[in-house]
């Protein structure tokens, strides 16, 4: 199995080539900036023959790595960030598109084609921010969801589906709002619900249409909704699934299942029709960064803030690797899942004598215990009756 | 005793007389075979050595469960590094809100301890991110919270700034300085810092929040020193001043306070996403250690 893992402290990433044995067979860095230029998006772009890495840095680049080449830089792009403050909330490749979003709502569009020409081609785009999640829908070219702090959800349509990557990123784009969403009802004290889009993901994919989708979002307030935008603005299911904010949310190879992870240690899986809780992947000690899921292999990766990036099974939910990587992690990726055989560490031949010593050790001790107690009988039978 | 064995003594007073004596009467042979060879050792010094090198005692350290973050290289940067570049710390100091006479003392104690540090009393209407925020423009490194319940110190946020993280620990076993037989009276020299035992990664980030917390360079001649030595994740505070005697003689005085802080929360930024938390079930093994 071999993972990639982008580092906050030394700003790069790591190529974790592992299995089976508890900790891989080599880690190696690659192409460290620093704290300040860390790494906020990763990805890997299979392009024909070539597999790509694509990062987002703090500072405004996105940088085009070569994976067959020892992660060579390729090119390098910087106009993704409205100002310092600013950083990037998702990036993503569709239909030979690279789409990077900014939290304050800057979107740079890149022509996939051109990132190893001079100039690469490429436009920006606007939409109203704060945002702090932003998709594609996986299936209808062109059509995204975004959603942020006070930012309730929205579909819309950036480009048409017959456009080419070409024709897009020469026209201007025009936006349109196919769906928005509205607020859940007031609570109990008649209080507006506050409104804070983490995540959203699009599920029962086989029933969209040009007009319908069915999407779930997560909140930092901790709900889970549920969209079907036939049945109107409203969510059809809002629960409260945690008292802390979810941050994280992954889909499974189950439609009906999703995963989601909050700010502190929690990673589980959850019912999306319901919204309630199935089961925990156990074991983090910090609060999870990202979540990938790789639905061939049904593993779960989780990288987070306690330096650990673990993999799961998203079934049986064992813990089947735990790699330390040494740095907070922001972004993990499973590259491929082969398992690699590797040699047992530890001797038998040291094992069956650890295990001996041991007993004879139990044994001692058991010896020793029992010793006191065996004395004071003999004395007992021995100490004379008083006669009356 | 197992339950099916009969006793054969049936009064619990003779009973107990018998196991005491049985008892007296190992630890004297105990004490009389350590005697011997305490005689023989000092006679031959080598036996002493080779006794000393075969026997050694299983301890809940030296049965550690294996960490693999124990001694590896500290990687990148992390967010006390424009300490370490060589920026003076600017400590401010607060309590909880409403807190009572015990949190002051404390807070008088660390003003003792910390350089450059300056205490405000703490207000209502400021949160403890409100509070951060001005200490920034400020220019304050990090931000001190004294967290006092029941009329005892129980707890201390340590804020790292401008962008965290945030350190929780509990405190326990407070003494101040005047109840220390012997003890002395502190200088406002800039003291010397021993960090004992800060192995793991998160156990390195703690050492590195204890140093940013003191300016770079001691003042040698106030010989104060500052301990924070750790051992099963318990942290204990401990100030001496020293003095070479001859040679081969130091004298240790103790300044005090003495306290004990664990560590309970570690957060990015200021409170935000938890990095480390203490749970309860991880004390169920004792043989693992987070520090």
């Amino acid at each position: 199995m071999r993972i990639l893992a982008s580092t906050d402290d030394s700003g790069g990433f790591k190529d974790t080539s592992s299995q089976t044995a508890p900790q891989p067979k080599e880690i190696k860095q690659f192409n460290e900036q620093g704290l300040k230029n860390r790494i906020q998006k990763l990805i890997v772009h299979n392009r024909s023959t070539k597999k790509i890495v694509i990062t987002a840095r703090a500072n405004g680049d996105i940088n085009f790595y070569d994976l067959n080449n020892e992660y060579g830089l390729i090119n390098t792009i910087n106009n993704g960030l409205k100002d310092i403050k600013d950083q990037y909330i998702a990036l993503f490749v569709i239909n030979g598109l690279i789409i990077s979003v900014s939290q304050q709502g800057k979107l740079l569009i890149i022509d996939e084609s051109t990132i190893f020409d001079k100039s690469i081609n490429s436009t920006n785009f606007e939409i109203k921010g704060p945002i702090s999640s932003f998709i594609p829908h996986p299936k209808h070219f062109g059509i995204f969801a975004y959603g942020g702090d006070e930012n309730d959800v929205k579909i819309i349509k950036l480009f048409e589906k017959s456009s080419t990557s070409k024709e897009i990123i020469s026209n201007k784009i025009d936006s349109k709002i196919l769906f928005q969403g509205k607020n859940v009802k007031n609570d109990k004290l008649d209080l507006r619900v506050k409104i804070w889009i983490t995540g959203i993901i699009f599920i029962n994919l086989d029933n969209h249409t040009d007009s319908k989708w069915e999407f779930l979002t997560t909140t930092k307030y901790g709900q889970i909704r549920r969209y079907n935008t036939s049945h109107g603005r409203k969510p059809i299911l809002d629960k409260k699934i945690s008292e802390n904010p979810i941050l994280n949310i992954a889909s499974t190879s189950n439609e009906g299942e999703i995963i989601c992870s909050d700010n502190k240690t929690t990673t589980a899986l959850f019912n999306a029709s319901k919204g309630n809780l199935i089961a925990k992947y156990k074991g983090a000690v910090g609060a999870v960064q990202d979540l990938y899921t790789d639905i061939g292999a049904n593993l779960l990766i989780t990288g987070g803030l306690d330096r650990y990036v673990r993999v799961f099974n998203i079934e049986t939910r064992e813990t089947i690797g735990k790699i330390f990587v040494g740095s907070k992690i922001s972004q993990v990726w499973l590259l491929d899942d082969e398992k690699v055989e590797i040699e047992q560490p530890i001797d038998e031949k040291e094992q069956k004598i650890a295990a001996k010593k041991k007993k004879l050790r139990e044994i001692e001790e058991n010896e020793d215990e029992d010793e006191v107690w065996n004395q004071l009988d003999q004395l007992e039978t021995k100490s004379k009756k008083r006669k009356i | 005793m197992a339950p099916g064995e009969k006793i054969k003594i049936k009064n619990k007073m003779r009973r107990q007389k018998l196991f005491a004596a049985l008892k007296h009467e190992r630890n004297k042979a105990r004490h009389t075979e350590r005697a011997a060879r305490a005689k023989e050792e000092k006679l031959n010094p080598e036996l002493k050595q080779e006794r000393l090198a075969t026997n050694i005692p299983d301890t809940i350290e030296s049965k550690r469960v294996f960490d693999e973050t124990i001694g590896t290289e500290f990687e990148g940067e992390d967010d006390f590094s424009s300490y370490f570049d060589g920026r003076a710390p600017k400590i401010l100091l607060t309590t909880n809100a409403n807190a009572r006479k015990a949190a002051y003392e404390f807070a008088d104690i660390l003003m003792e301890i910390f350089p450059n540090c300056t205490f405000v009393k703490r207000k209502r209407e400021y949160s403890m991110k409100d509070i951060a925020g001005y200490c920034n423009n400020r220019g304050f490194t990090d931000l001190i919270v004294i967290n006092e319940d029941k009329k005892s110190v129980n707890g201390i946020t340590f804020i790292h700034l401008p962008e965290g993280p945030t350190f929780y620990f509990s405190i326990t076993s407070l003494v101040p300085g005047k109840s220390i037989k012997g003890h002395g009276k502190a200088t406002d020299h800039i003291p010397e810092l021993i960090l004992n035992n800060f192995s793991t990664r998160l156990g390195q980030t703690i050492g590195r929040l204890f140093q940013s917390l003191f300016p770079h360079k001691p003042e040698f001649e106030g010989r104060n020193v500052v301990t924070l030595h750790n051992q099963r994740d318990f942290i204990f505070f401990r100030r001496h001043r020293y003095i070479f005697r001859n040679e081969e003689k130091v004298g240790l005085q103790e300044l005090g306070p003495q306290f004990t802080m664990k560590l309970r929360r570690v957060q990015k930024g200021i409170k935000e996403e938890v990095e480390w938390e203490h749970r309860s079930d991880m004390d169920r093994d004792k043989r693992k250690f987070y520090l």
